[in-house]
């Protein structure tokens, strides 16, 4: 839907490339780095050139975030050499980075929900007056450069209560106000509505008009061409391609990554692909529904608004989806199908049952499931250990217990199991989830509400982090589950992740339903209509 | 299938065993280093008072160790040590800090030693007064534990703040008591002493006084709780819930149930160390019963990393510091309070380790950059989103 003003956009950026070409800011030669066993980067030589978008896109843990995070200081590369301007340069911390001028944005934003706006983006280098930190002047600068690049940011507002997609501006700015000319970009747009993420590319291009170069770190190969200059494909902890993107495709970029899958695994993106999987249509008769909300109104949870007199029939076997700008309850409705949220008023019936009061125990017996949006916070426990992690929620299941004592041994058959059928990438399953790469957390996440007996999951932003073979795997097993009669509740802000999953697909606007539609029907424009608040012909 | 089980349990077998040794590590590492930073500080005192740089150390053990009597000295210290540090850390794995051992200990003993002593219950049969004297010390820790959980559940006031009112109250409350209504009617300030049947008597005359039953009964509570801990789903899930509240919760875990049974828990096992010592040491309740053993439970607990199957040997390192303390002032000729500066050294080192380590690990990968402690790094990096 906005494929054509971005197109225009990669002419300009394509013309700008042979200034660009003159010097590399940032070169990385060499870097090897492992982890125990597993090699997450093998020699990978990185030029980046100054003032240019550079993206970096491969697999789950292919080795980008490393590779991001020696240059960032975070670890100190096994052998290889880093040069910055021509000179070579030696990261022992983060700090040293900034000093130098790199600036990271993680994947997992680094914000304190307690200070404000402002205090989130001048922390660590805050301006000092007589031993105080002079807010005005703070403000004065960070206001002035929020409106050099067209940030919206409020700056007094408790971070808590901001938005993902202001919490982000937070992290940029931070990066911008301490100096910072090298931009390192981990999965910046993996939670930001559609309309969010064409602001965040032109904020981009804004950037590297004023000089800034920037690293960008995607799944998304659709922005990648929309925004980026050139590309560098990052496979198993090598870099196998650099190139400008006016000279490959997207296909050509997407078979790079997976190497040698065959076209039809690798595009998710078109809808054809999963049709194969995904044969809704035939059924002639609704079969009964499993999950029924009634008028259901409930409270504010987290950083999201209450719902307001929400009502959805969810069917055996079906596969429903609801988007929506962040903010707009979709969050507070997965809590609340889980038990998570405090109902106002309304019901929840599953399976023909009053579920409106049950605990979070009897409805996981019931067999719902939740993966929330951020599973690291909300649903892992990151310190722990991976056999840990998948016992969590099934250490009373009789098949992990004998007399009373937890089998250890066969929770770790199970997890090993479980973590094979989901391909995740890892070391030993004694490893803490922590140590796992961002996407094969995600993963780990997925494999643990999709295992065991379930009948009704809530997958909030399932493709977070994933690469394009694993969001078509987990398409695949969606599919299968629900030809099984398991039902899915899919929610996320991206319209085509919805498109491609679902059968019929729904917007929450303001804690309502702004409409529902059978997948024949939907299309991005009518989503994207609905999600800013316009509806046609139907009320409330 | 069958091969596949195959092929799964050498990796499995095999972490399973590095795990271990992993947790053996980084159990016993936190003493270790501790003990290692508290030893310098040992030849700084001995020097400074005119002794041999290892007098200080070699008195220490001796006080300890040195004889029948000094053993058993120091194992009658383990018993109060060992529980108040059990209770610590077992409050501490659901993420709660009990600061309020000393009043449960203190109220625990005095509801034994008053159930104990009072005229009618020395008719009692020992088969029912033994067990029932330990009960009420516990129930009573327990209930005094209890308002600090229910105003943190209820009303957000921390449980430091509340326990730490609470042994105020608690001593000033026992003293009250003790002087009134529940003393034995002199001055003093005491319980009348306990019926024969509620007293520990020696189990093996091992030095001057014998030893009794106690020390080995709470080093079997505290592997027993190890035990529990880490076998069973309900140990499961209380570290679960004290890892991220969140994500047990969102498991089905009920965390707010689960903080309050283990900080009743954890001011039970408070009273019962209490009421062990009226049963196997005293025979009955006096002002200034402890000094301040509630306290020490905190150092022991966290010396130990808050790991109830290592409160035992915390627990023997600070009982033997107890015990030596006359030793050292009449044997070597140093004042007893240096064990204070010892004890603080070992608190100091232990509430530093993140920091001692972080500087170790630094050293380290400076003089050859790779292997360990990137790792620890990685680790670190995640780890400002997962702690509040």
């Amino acid at each position: 839907m906005i494929q054509k003003p971005l197109h225009s956009m990669k002419f300009t950026s394509n013309a700008m490339q042979t200034e660009l070409t003159g010097k590399p800011v940032v070169e990385m030669r060499d870097i090897s780095k492992r982890f125990g066993s597993l090699r997450a980067n093998r020699e990978v030589s990185l030029a980046v050139m100054g003032g240019e978008i550079h993206a970096l896109v491969g697999e789950n843990g292919a080795g980008k975030s490393t590779l991001m995070k020696i240059l960032y200081g975070h670890f100190s590369p096994d052998s290889g050499t880093i040069r910055l301007n021509g000179e070579p340069v030696r990261f022992r911390h983060p700090r040293e980075a900034l000093k130098a001028g790199i600036g990271m944005v993680h994947q997992q934003l680094l914000i304190f929900p307690q200070l404000t706006a402002l205090e989130n983006v001048i922390v660590g280098n805050e301006p000092v007056h007589r031993g105080f930190i002079d807010r005005r002047r703070a403000l004065e600068k960070v206001a002035e450069i929020a409106a050099r690049f067209g940030f919206n940011l409020p700056m007094n507002t408790n971070a808590g209560q901001l938005s993902f997609a202001f919490r982000q501006q937070i992290e940029l700015l931070r990066a911008l106000y301490r100096g910072s000319k090298v931009l390192i970009l981990d999965e910046p747009t993996s939670l930001l509505a559609p309309f969010e993420v064409d602001r965040f590319l032109d904020l981009l291009i804004a950037l590297r008009r004023t000089g800034h170069t920037i690293i960008l770190i995607s799944h998304r190969l659709r922005e990648v061409f929309a925004a980026a200059d050139r590309v560098s494909v990052l496979r198993r902890g090598k870099l196998i391609h650099t190139g400008f993107i006016a000279g490959i495709s997207r296909e050509e970029v997407a078979d790079l990554i997976v190497n040698g899958e065959s076209r039809s695994a690798v595009e998710p993106q078109s809808r054809l692909a999963v049709a194969e999987a995904s044969v809704p249509s035939d059924r002639t008769e609704r079969p009964k529904d499993l999950l029924v909300l009634d008028n259901l109104s409930a409270d504010p949870s987290g950083n999201d608004i209450g719902l307001e007199s929400f009502s959805l029939r969810i069917a055996a076997g079906e596969i429903v989806g609801l988007g929506g700008v962040v903010g707009n309850g979709l969050s507070t409705l997965a809590r609340a199908i889980f038990g998570m949220a405090a109902i106002r008023c309304g019901t929840i019936h599953f399976d023909g049952r009053d579920f409106t009061a049950l605990s979070i125990r009897d409805r996981i017996d019931a067999g719902i499931r939740l993966l929330p949006s951020n599973p690291m916070e909300e649903a892992l426990l990151p310190e722990r250990s991976l056999v840990d992690n998948f016992l969590l929620g099934s250490q009373r299941s009789p098949a992990f217990q004998r007399c009373g004592l937890l089998r250890k041994e066969a929770a770790t058959v199970y997890a090993a199991r479980q973590l094979e059928i989901q391909k995740v990438r890892y070391e030993k399953v004694s490893r803490p989830v922590s140590s796992l790469s961002g996407g094969n957390q995600q993963k780990v996440a997925l494999a643990r509400v999709l295992a065991g007996p379930v009948r009704f999951v809530v997958l909030e932003q399932p493709g977070r982090g994933l690469d394009l073979k694993a969001r078509v795997e987990l398409g695949r097993r969606v599919r299968a589950l629900s030809r099984e009669g398991v039902a899915f509740l899919v929610i996320s802000h991206d319209p085509e992740e919805l498109l491609t999953l679902c059968d019929r697909v729904g917007i929450m606007y303001r804690g309502r339903l702004a409409g529902t539609t059978t997948i024949g029907e939907a299309s991005p424009e009518l989503l994207a209509r609905w999600m800013l608040g316009v509806k046609n012909g139907e009320h409330d | 299938m069958k091969r596949n089980m195959a092929a799964d349990s050498p990796r499995a077998g095999a972490s399973g065993g590095d795990r271990a040794w992993d947790r053996l590590l980084e159990s016993v590492s936190g003493p270790l280093v501790a003990c290692a930073a508290a030893l310098p500080v040992c030849v700084v005192i001995s020097l400074s008072a005119g002794a041999g740089p290892f007098d200080l150390i070699a008195g220490l053990w001796k006080g300890a160790w040195g004889s029948a009597d000094a053993s058993a000295a120091t194992l009658g210290k383990l018993t109060p040590l060992l529980l108040t540090g059990l209770a610590v850390s077992m409050a501490y794995q659901a993420r709660l800090l009990n600061i309020g051992c000393e009043g449960q200990l203190m109220l625990g003993a005095l509801a034994s030693a008053a159930l104990a002593s009072a005229a009618s219950a020395k008719s009692l049969p020992a088969s029912l007064l033994a067990p029932l004297t330990l009960i009420a010390g516990a129930v009573i820790g327990a209930a005094w534990a209890y308002p600090a959980v229910w105003l943190k559940q209820k009303r957000g006031v921390h449980e430091v703040i509340t326990t730490i009112f609470m042994n105020t109250i608690a001593i000033h409350l026992c003293e009250i008591l003790v002087l009134g209504p529940l003393g034995d009617g002199t001055a003093i300030g005491r319980t009348g002493e306990i019926g024969d049947g509620a007293v520990w008597p020696p189990v093996w005359q091992y030095g001057a006084m014998g030893l009794t039953a106690a020390p080995f009964f709470a080093v079997v509570l505290g592997f027993l709780a190890h035990f529990w801990l880490s076998g069973t789903p309900w140990g499961f899930e209380v570290k679960a819930a004290g890892c991220n509240p969140e994500s047990a919760r969102a498991a089905g875990i009920e965390v707010e149930r689960w903080q309050k049974r283990m900080f009743l828990l954890s001011g039970a096992l408070a009273g019962l160390a209490g009421a062990l010592e009226v049963v196997a040491v005293h025979h009955r309740f006096y002002r200034a019963f402890s000094p301040g053993y509630g306290f020490d439970g905190i150092t022991a607990a966290f010396l130990a990393n808050a790991a109830p199957g290592w409160v035992w040997l915390s627990g023997l390192l600070l009982a033997g510091l107890r015990a030596a303390d006359k030793w050292l002032q009449l044997a070597v000729g140093i004042s007893p309070s240096s064990i204070y500066i010892i004890q603080a050294c070992l608190l100091l080192s232990v509430a530093g380790q993140p920091g001692i380590r972080d500087g170790l690990g630094r050293l380290v990968s400076n003089l050859r950059a790779g292997g360990r402690v990137q790792l620890g790094e990685h680790t670190r990096t995640g780890e400002p989103e997962s702690r509040p």
